[in-house]
């Protein structure tokens, strides 16, 4: 079986090391780029959002390269758009005349989910299970160690004196998570890494703000449409915090398994509840609770990020607003689609981190030029 | 107690129930009439840009309803049925009061949640009115009453449509979308008049009986929206229907739900019929006599096709 799936931050690295483990063969598609982005704008609907186009491209990437099976993860019984992605584009692509097999990874497929595991392993429940196991505790660690790397190059990133060291440790160790087969040695990784990036040289005296990225999970953890947001925030001297990651994200989505050290879910669930009862979809219930648990925490902003016409982030935008005016938080909205442009997104970006600067120095006292 | 309801998104799937069930408490009901110009710019004024136009819409009626009523009535409708599966209001239905209460926080909103998942709908009004100070048992009269009167209602609209599209053999057009935009002559610039005047007959998707809507299956992923479902189901009654020649959606821009909707239709339903489809998509800035021509051009297609038939 030649499994094709949706790119999402560094979510494949975490994914082809579970298939393959299982059996699969891994064809993927290239990373997001222009030319995949404007292949699913030619053929996905006018006015979807921009998550449903991206992932067309993936899919026709993945198809083209080979693929016989196409992996769509996600999509519970919410109200949001991002439950039809999977029915939608089979269609559109089928009607391409592609041939393909179809499989919907959410909680609530597991059953199908566990069948085609035991298929793909001759009906035999001892070698799936042995395989599963071995496979899901792979997957695992890898996940962990690139959440960890991705955290520590975050952390670093505004702090460091020579610039691009932070990023280019990053990749060193994302291309070695990657190709990193044996669980002693991921293991074995972990302090390697918090080595590495402790050996990074890096400005005393300075405590970069701290800005929480919130909004629909696809484009907080796609660095290809929210323009690289983390690494740039970074390179601006500032720390940003998303609320999701591929890890946390890929995890509760498909297992309810919950890893988030430091952010706690049920805690912005709770924050969130007064002021946006229920959760639509695209995890805005969250990223209120969290704008709010920012807010609480000392956040020196929070940027908001949503696909252009996102059906749960719109409706929630006032409420963002609210928080953000009742608790005196900057929050940055960017709405994204095809059309949005590098220097647009990095204008505005500047010019908000100059903003918060400037409130911490006023805050502080310092007047400019003085 | 004056109870306001804006008369925009909800107020047109459910008014016969609302009305019924607040005059039966001795509450006096007090609606914000048609949507005008005044009402639509107060709105557009302080929504969000991005979203659609029926609720930009909505606040506009509610800013107008703040200093005319004691509380003004916003219901949160979250999942509406059950069988066949969970059906559930769009995002915007679910944050509706805590978006209102966000944006035009003077309004004296009262909010009770519709959701199947939890209670029924009838423990959510009999809960409503307890809040607001009335008894059990003359809650469950008022909304028992209030149920009956809308049933009723329902089917005479039904009766009606059957009797007028029944009588002639004129060219009849299939009219699908939200009740919200379809009965607001203002914000849909009265397109049912435009599309009678070119001397065609209509039949809108909420005339038709349930009884006769075969459900679509999908086994994939069977949609969710609740309303969507509805249009989804006339649809393929439209396409199922050889003396309906013509069918027009109307959808407002910003609509998340119609782009899928849309797409299913066309994907899924459309292929295997020759029905001509037209999709008018609407926002603030449509323009009357685009409309027109849209409609024009289209009956003078579907008849051109009818008469090659003949």
């Amino acid at each position: 079986m030649k499994v094709g799936f949706q790119h999402m931050g560094n979510l494949n690295i975490t994914l082809t090391a579970l298939l393959t483990n299982l059996g699969c063969e891994v064809l993927q598609g290239p990373r997001p780029n222009k030319k995949s982005l404007d292949i699913g704008v030619r053929y996905a609907p006018e006015l979807v959002c921009l998550p449903f186009k991206v992932t067309l491209g993936d899919m026709f990437g993945a198809l083209e390269q080979g693929a016989d099976t196409l992996l769509f993860i996600g999509g519970g019984n919410w109200s949001c758009r991002y439950g039809y992605y999977g029915r939608i584009q089979c269609s559109i692509l089928r009607r391409l005349g592609f041939t393909f097999r179809s499989i919907f990874v959410g909680h609530q497929d597991v059953k199908f989910v566990i069948s085609e595991i035991l298929h793909l392993n001759h009906d035999s429940w001892t070698t799936a299970l042995r395989k599963w196991t071995r496979g899901f505790a792979v997957a695992w660690h890898k996940s962990k160690l690139v959440d960890q790397v991705e955290s520590l190059a975050r952390q670093i990133r505004p702090l460091e004196k020579t610039g691009g060291e932070c990023t280019a440790l990053e990749r060193t160790h994302l291309r070695k998570i990657r190709v990193e087969s044996s669980i002693l040695r991921l293991r074995k990784m972990r302090k390697e890494i918090q080595e590495d990036f402790d050996s990074i040289e890096m400005i005393e005296a300075y405590v970069p703000p701290r800005v929480m990225v919130v909004g629909e999970s696809y484009c907080v953890i796609e660095p290809f449409v929210n323009f690289d947001i983390i690494e740039n925030l970074g390179n601006l001297r500032v720390q940003a915090e998303p609320f999701l990651t591929a890890h946390r994200w890929l995890f509760y989505h498909t297992m309810r398994i919950n890893d988030d050290h430091g952010l706690p879910r049920k805690e912005a669930k709770s924050l969130a509840q007064p002021v946006w009862a229920y959760n639509a979809g695209g995890e805005d219930q969250l990223s209120i609770g969290y704008t709010i648990m920012a807010a609480k925490r000392g956040f020196d902003g929070v940027v908001h990020l949503m696909p252009f016409s996102c059906m749960p982030e719109t409706a929630a935008l006032p409420v963002f607003e609210r928080i953000s005016k009742s608790y005196s938080l900057p929050l940055l909205n960017i709405s994204l689609d095809e059309h949005t442009s590098t220097t647009g997104v990095r204008t505005r970006i500047e010019a908000f981190v100059d903003m918060l600067l400037h409130r911490r120095n006023r805050a502080a006292g310092i007047r400019k030029g003085a | 107690m004056t109870i306001g309801i804006p008369q925009a998104l909800g107020y047109y799937y459910y008014q016969p129930l609302w009305t019924t069930f607040f005059d039966d408490l001795q509450c006096q009901v007090v609606t914000s009439g048609q949507t005008d110009r005044n009402k639509l710019d107060s709105g557009i004024n302080i929504a969000p840009g991005e979203t659609c136009l029926p609720l930009k819409c909505y606040l506009g009626h509610l800013i107008s309803l703040t200093d005319k009523a004691d509380c003004i009535f916003v219901p949160r409708l979250v999942c509406l049925s059950r069988q066949p599966g969970i059906r559930l209001g769009c995002p915007k239905m679910i944050g509706l009061p805590d978006m209102t209460k966000a944006l035009v926080p003077e309004a004296p909103v009262v909010t009770m949640d519709i959701d199947l998942r939890q209670e029924s709908e009838e423990a959510s009004y009999v809960n409503l009115a307890r809040k607001l100070g009335f008894s059990e048992r003359r809650a469950q009269i008022a909304y028992e009453h209030g149920i009956a009167v809308s049933l009723k209602q329902q089917e005479e609209r039904i009766a009606a449509a059957r009797l007028t599209t029944t009588a002639k053999d004129d060219l009849v057009i299939g009219l699908m979308g939200h009740a919200y935009l379809l009965e607001d002559d203002f914000l849909n610039l009265h397109l049912k008049k435009k599309i009678r005047e070119t001397g065609a007959q209509i039949i809108s998707c909420h005339d038709l009986p349930d009884d006769n809507i075969e459900p679509l299956t999908n086994s994939v992923k069977p949609l969710s929206w609740y309303f969507e479902n509805h249009i989804l189901n006339a649809a393929k009654y439209f396409y199922d229907d050889i003396s309906i020649s013509g069918i027009i959606y109307l959808c407002s821009f910003g609509c998340g739900a119609a782009s899928i909707t849309h797409e299913i239709i066309e994907l899924e339903i459309a292929p295997q019929h020759s029905t001509h489809f037209l999709k008018i998509v609407l926002d603030e800035h449509t323009g009357e006599t685009g409309i027109m021509t849209r409609i024009e051009s289209f009956v003078d297609m579907v008849n051109l096709k009818r008469e090659k038939k003949l």
